[in-house]
């Protein structure tokens, strides 16, 4: 018996118990420990058992009590009676009761799954991992392929989790904190305060830098990772990958520091490229051909050994002039000079060269390590980069640029280098369960053995004319897709022939007017909905356009058997213990509130598609077969969780034992850690699968009108200019982006009154960041009350905070501020809406991976000239 | 000091598949009846539940597949299908409850009738 459950029997008599569970303020979702005194839950501490935060926890997390306890909270079904939806529209509830609301959305819903499943689109907040797996259990068995997770994946996630997934096999990266001597952040907080893993990332972050790890940190703002850094390298909005390529530039042109040995047997750097940009293929084998430097011919990269095979050099094969892909990126690079570099990015050249050349040393290329025993390959340097880098036009080039740098050093899922999340798993010991490892596809290249969606970042699908609203199977290395809420979705649904109009929304905590962009055109769009069901806690912005809202519980009133999802989301990497945390009840419902899963399954029941419900269970939480649900069975959420939890921990550790214990460990292994050496797979540094792609969308586009612009599509990165950076028009002279506040996750938490205090303190969480030379120029001062406004008319209003921690043209505003609606008295009228500036189209979204462009050319216009 | 990375995979049987302890019992010639079930989208517009298939032995799920396809027609199969005739990734298949990495593959014959689910997942996500 360990201290934690003697603690909780000796308190079983009079109500005096400390529960273990999951946070849910944001989607790091760490342990906790909730105390909970005769019914009341009086305080909240991090789990120190857990690896997820190791008993620690941040501002949100402490706070969280006080988003439980908000008597603003839902707690009764609601009905509207307005049939007129819009920003000024009072939806004049009703109070109805669950059988009647659930009635009437089985009804509606049961007509459109007979007429057209694809009609409904369900949409989810990402700040509760754990509502993705009950949300599209629901949808793969209604039968739509209709998904969204609105602002949420739109800015950070086509980018970061496609490149993650295609270059480390997990939906992130991060340094390997233990061992790493040297990180270079590109806009990214990774153990700063926010993210995956957030809490444990910061213990793992503040020991390194007491150790001496050397943190370089690339942002346009001096914010909560930079103020920790050894060094804030400053650079304007949207141009980080073209410092990542005049880096790379330096490493391979210009100190001749690369990993050969790596890019030979790791990469497809010696893979031979013909005229037409792809791969030259072995005409039995139909797999890629390699120079053989021992066999003084091309063999196919399956049967030459790698140390053989050539990164540089021109051949002939068969009459076909070629080069290895390392001979491509290398003549390549050298158009991105560290001069260029500075006039694009504003970073001096000698930085440039200097960063650039202490990142090729630190790396140690050839160098081995021991750990727990095991030899290893030893690359104590990583860069990682995450939402600032890749919210832009060209999301997927910065990404895949500044990945480069590991990969061109040999720093990729070994000791000290950068790491995916636990890409790969051999089990808990017991059960052999769950296992995963990445595997080749038979060009040699890696496919991913865990995916939190489960389409794959790679190998690409093939595109087709789109069923998906969203048009990701048109553009197929989108994921979330901002044409559920653009401007011309109309225009390119007729253009793309979509043979259907969504027409029902079940939106699950999801405030997706704040989260996406302006808020008119996603109003334009939540309109036109016939008919809309939100769940939710709070009712938001979003929630007033709902037909029925369905009170949810918060998250000290559920119960989920995987809080996190293992483990490429929330589990930190590095080597440690794996971790397995449940969430469950420490409080009941108040109220008429009921639980999101609960309702679905009853939803399920009431159409009568349970059979369905349970085959999407089976397939989405991989049960083992005897523990798959059968037939239409009733199971409840109970029944499901602990199937779940049995399939992966035996059947001596089903729900009950996750009760008692919260969680489950066990030790990682260096193999599993440090994966790479040890797994036959290759990675691109030249992203052939571009070419084909394009032409494979450009022959469905191209007759309809619409030619895929080439320059995204190239196999090799380039600087692609924002919209901002092409802005002409006098006055609009700063570059406005937005900032993960480590106060507040997405526009939730500023309800909170704690965290809202904290940040009032704040000097800069709601308010509007402003270079102090730049401001003073413009004769702003603190507390200047001003418009910021586009060059298409958009404009918001906040106050001013000068700082020398901001680039000379940048304009930093804390995310997802700015309340209107009543339903969050605390957060109304609270900081700044920065999304108000965003446009919402194809013309700012990447043609690559949808990713919407975040920056933003302004000028700033004091409020009180104006009025 | 150097350390051949390619010389480190071919040292390493950490990663290898667990032997299976479940042989294939396909006796080549026999005719296997198979029970179809297809869920959410896959089932959407088809009457019956499940469909039963009699094919051949051996036969992959690719096979059961095409003869899903003869039943129910191309654009049936156009839902879920990729061109070259194998399920697209999103799409879950199961053998008696176990799940079918490789479609192509021989199915393992355990009973008289064996049980073959099938659905699609979801097909992008973000975070």
């Amino acid at each position: 018996m360990n201290d934690l459950t003697a603690r909780t029997n000796l308190a079983k008599a009079r109500d005096d118990a400390w529960i273990p569970t999951s946070c849910a303020l944001c989607y790091g979702s760490c342990s906790i420990l909730a105390h909970r005194v005769d019914g009341v839950v009086v305080k909240i501490e991090g789990n120190p058992d857990s690896v997820l935060g190791k008993g620690r926890q941040c501002g949100k997390g402490v706070s969280g009590i006080m988003s439980h306890y908000d008597p603003n909270r839902l707690k009764v079904p609601l009905r509207r009676t307005n049939p007129n939806k819009g920003l000024d529209e009072d939806p004049r509830w009703k109070e109805i009761s669950w059988d009647e609301a659930l009635d009437e959305i089985a009804q509606v819903f049961g007509r459109i799954r007979a007429e057209d499943p694809r009609k409904l689109l369900i949409q989810r907040t990402t700040t509760v991992t754990a509502g993705r797996n009950p949300l599209y259990a629901f949808g793969n068995a209604f039968g739509t392929p209709n998904y969204s997770t609105a602002g949420g994946g739109l800015h950070c996630g086509n980018g970061a989790h496609l490149i993650s997934g295609i270059m480390h096999a997990s939906w992130s990266v991060t340094p390997d904190f233990e061992y790493c001597n040297y990180a270079i952040y590109f806009g990214a907080s990774k153990g700063h305060g926010a993210g995956h893993a957030s809490t444990a990332n910061m213990k793992l972050a503040a020991d390194a830098r007491a150790r001496g790890m050397k943190m370089v940190v690339v942002d346009p703002m001096c914010n909560f990772a930079s103020a920790k850094a050894t060094e804030w390298v400053p650079l304007r909005v949207g141009t980080d990958g073209a410092l990542a390529l005049a880096m790379c530039n330096v490493l391979v042109n210009e100190v001749a520091i690369y990993d050969a040995p790596y890019l030979q047997a790791k990469t497809n750097a010696p893979y031979l490229i013909g005229p037409d940009k792809c791969y030259v293929r072995d005409a039995a084998t139909n797999k890629p051909l390699v120079w053989d430097g021992a066999a003084g011919a091309a063999r196919p990269y399956s049967e030459a050994r790698s140390a053989d095979m050539a990164l540089g050099g021109d051949f002939d094969v068969n009459g076909v002039r070629c080069q290895p892909a390392f001979q491509k990126l290398k003549d390549h690079l050298k158009q991105f000079t560290p001069e260029w570099c500075e006039t694009v990015t504003t970073v001096p050249a000698a930085n440039v060269r200097r960063i650039a050349g202490e990142f090729g040393r630190e790396a140690r290329v050839g160098s081995t390590i021991m750990v727990e025993g095991v030899n290893l390959p030893y690359r104590p340097v990583a860069a990682v980069a995450f939402r600032g880098a890749q919210g832009h036009m060209n999301s997927l080039y910065n990404f895949y640029a500044i990945d480069l740098l590991n990969e061109l050093v040999g720093a990729s899922d070994v000791v000290g280098g950068c790491l995916g999340f636990n890409p790969a798993c051999h089990g808990f010991p017991e059960t052999g369960r769950p296992r995963y490892v990445p595997k080749p596809d038979p060009d040699g290249l890696m496919i991913t053995g865990m995916w939190m969606g489960y389409h794959y970042p790679y190998p690409v699908s093939e595109p087709r004319m789109p069923k998906n609203a969203g048009l990701q199977d048109l553009f197929t290395l989108g994921m979330t897709s901002p044409f559920l809420d653009s401007d011309d979705r109309e225009a390119l649904w007729t253009q793309f022939e979509l043979p259907y109009r969504p027409e029902a929304m079940l939106n699950f905590g999801a405030n997706l007017l704040m989260s996406i962009a302006n808020r008119d055109s996603v109003a334009r769009s939540l309109a036109t909905y016939k008919f809309m069901v939100s769940i939710d806690i709070f009712e938001t912005e979003t929630t007033r356009f709902a037909d029925i809202v369905l009170p949810d519980c918060g998250y000290l009133q559920t119960l989920d058997s995987r809080s996190n999802f293992p483990f490429i989301f929330s589990l930190p990497g590095g080597m440690g213990e794996w971790c397995w945390p449940i969430r469950q009840p420490v409080l009941p419902p108040e109220g008429e509130q009921r639980r999101f899963q609960d309702v679905l399954l009853d939803l399920a029941d009431r159409i009568g598609f349970r059979a369905d419900m349970n085959a999407a269970y089976n397939a989405s939480l991989n049960l083992a077969p005897e523990h798959r649900l059968q037939g239409d069975r009733r199971y409840t959420w109970e029944e499901i969780c602990d199937a779940e939890l049995k399939t992966y921990f035996g059947d001596s550790r089903g729900l009950e034992w996750f009760k008692e214990h919260g969680l489950i460990k066990w030790p990682k292994k260096p193999e599993e850690v440090y994966w790479r050496p040890f797994v036959d797979v290759r990675v691109p540094v030249y992203w052939e699968f571009l070419v084909p792609l394009a032409d494979k969308i450009d022959a469905i586009t191209a007759p309809r009108g619409h030619k895929v612009p080439r320059e995204y599509y190239e196999p090799l990165p380039n600087h692609i200019p924002c919209v901002s950076h092409c802005c002409t028009a006098p006055g609009f002279d700063l570059y406005a982006f937005y900032y993960r506040d480590t106060l507040h996750t997405n526009s939730y938490t500023m309800e909170n009154p704690w965290l809202d205090e904290a940040a009032k303190l704040d000097p800069y969480s709601y308010t509007i960041a402003v270079n102090t030379d730049t401001g003073r120029a413009k004769g702003l001062r603190d507390g200047t009350l001003v418009w910021i406004e586009t060059e298409t008319g958009r404009r918001v209003q906040g106050r001013v905070k000068l700082t020398q921690g901001i680039h000379p043209e940048g304009l930093g505003i804390g995310a997802c501020a700015g309340h209107w609606g009543d339903g969050m008295p605390v957060a109304k009228g609270k900081g700044v809406f920065f999304n108000g500036l965003l446009e919402l189209d194809a013309k700012h979204a990447s043609p690559v991976n949808m990713n919407l462009d975040l920056c933003v050319r302004v000028k700033i216009v004091p409020a009180e000239v104006r009025s | 000091m150097g350390v051949r990375w390619d010389a480190v995979v071919g040292d390493s049987r950490f990663w290898s598949e667990p032997a299976r302890s479940d042989p294939a019992v396909n006796e080549a010639g026999a005719v296997a009846s198979v029970q179809v079930w297809l869920f959410g989208s896959l089932a959407d517009g088809l009457a019956e539940r499940p469909l039963v298939v009699g094919l051949r032995a051996p036969f992959s799920v690719e096979d059961v597949i095409a003869e899903l396809g003869r039943r129910c027609g191309p654009e049936f199969l156009a839902r879920f299908t990729t061109s070259g005739g194998g399920p697209v990734r999103h799409c879950r298949v199961y053998i008696d409850g176990d799940e079918v990495e490789d479609t192509a593959a021989p199915v393992r014959i355990r009973s008289a009738c064996t049980r073959m689910e099938m659905i699609l997942l979801t097909a992008a996500e973000g975070g």
